[in-house]
């Protein structure tokens, strides 16, 4: 669950910079906690089941689209 | 260019330690009087900012060890830097500044908002400053 | 073999991001850079363990390691983003 309090600072950096660049990690961040809460609940390990890679490349996929959003913009915020 | 007039220990301090240009200001106004004890209206009246800025200014550049606060009047402090490594910084970056004022403000200017900003910053692949 | 390729990309990823924070903690030293840089280090060796587990076959069961770097990265990640936020 520490992915969801990271999530929660990145929140708080994007109400206070404004810059979505924050957002998306804390909604990749929340997601892949989300994620990993869901996997420890199951017995064995599911790391193969597809939802849950799905979900992490959905995740992950977040913080390159941010990489790539602050990129593009070339504003600083 | 501006990269090689400023020493990088001495862009490493400002970048760390000096958020605004009234903050170097104040910090160099009380260094020139280093015998004088100063209240944040006193402070606010000479560098043109609000009394509420220069005593936020004030308690920051005394937490941060450059200034002792009086221990007979609270919100009066005077110039007395914690060690003498530190006073020399300041030395340099007060001789800098005489000399090289614009790069020093671009320098101060182009710091982001919050030092949080650094974070995302980072990820920027290709250098803004040109 | 997909989900495979998946924690692969989610470890370059995580690579890509550590690379460019512990840059720039070299340039500026913002401790919070470090701090992160370290975590998405640890995710990166999070998400290869994942594949390297696969790899070694059945009779490897890397989960614990897993667990322990993963909760190890989010640690140093939440130190850094409490402390030395600014």
């Amino acid at each position: 669950m520490a992915s969801m309090v990271a999530a929660l600072f990145f929140l708080r950096f994007w109400r206070d910079t404004r810059d979505r660049f924050f957002l998306l990690f804390a909604i990749a961040f929340a997601i892949e906690g989300i994620n990993r809460g869901l996997l420890g609940l199951t017995v064995v390990s599911q790391e193969h089941e597809p939802f849950f890679y799905l979900v992490r490349l959905f995740a992950f996929g977040l913080i390159l689209m941010a990489i790539v959003d602050k990129n593009r913009s070339g504003r600083s915020r | 260019m501006v990269d090689d007039i400023i020493p990088e220990d001495v862009k490493q301090f400002i970048l760390e330690r000096i958020d605004s240009i009234a903050q170097l200001e104040a910090l160099l106004l009380l260094r020139d009087s280093p015998q004088v004890d100063w209240t944040a209206n006193a402070v606010a009246k000479r560098l043109y900012i609000g009394e509420q800025e220069a005593r936020v200014i004030l308690q920051r550049l005394c937490a941060d060890g450059f200034l002792i606060a009086s221990p007979e009047k609270s919100l009066v402090y005077r110039y007395h830097v914690r060690s003498p490594d530190l006073g020399q910084t300041v030395d340099r970056v007060a001789a800098l500044y005489s000399i090289y004022l614009i790069p020093v403000t671009n320098l101060i200017h182009a710091k982001p908002r919050t030092r949080v900003q650094e974070f995302a910053d980072a990820f920027k692949l290709k250098s803004d400053k040109d | 073999m997909a989900g495979l390729i998946i924690y692969g990309l989610c470890a370059m990823t995580a690579l890509l991001c550590a690379w460019l924070l512990l840059q720039a903690y070299r340039r500026s030293r913002y401790r919070l850079l470090l701090w992160s840089g370290l975590c998405f280090a640890g995710l990166t060796v999070n998400n290869m363990l994942v594949v390297v587990d696969n790899a070694l076959g059945p009779g490897a069961d890397l989960q614990t390691w897993r667990l322990v770097v993963g909760l190890l990265a989010m640690l140093v990640l939440l130190y850094g983003l409490i402390w030395d936020a600014d």
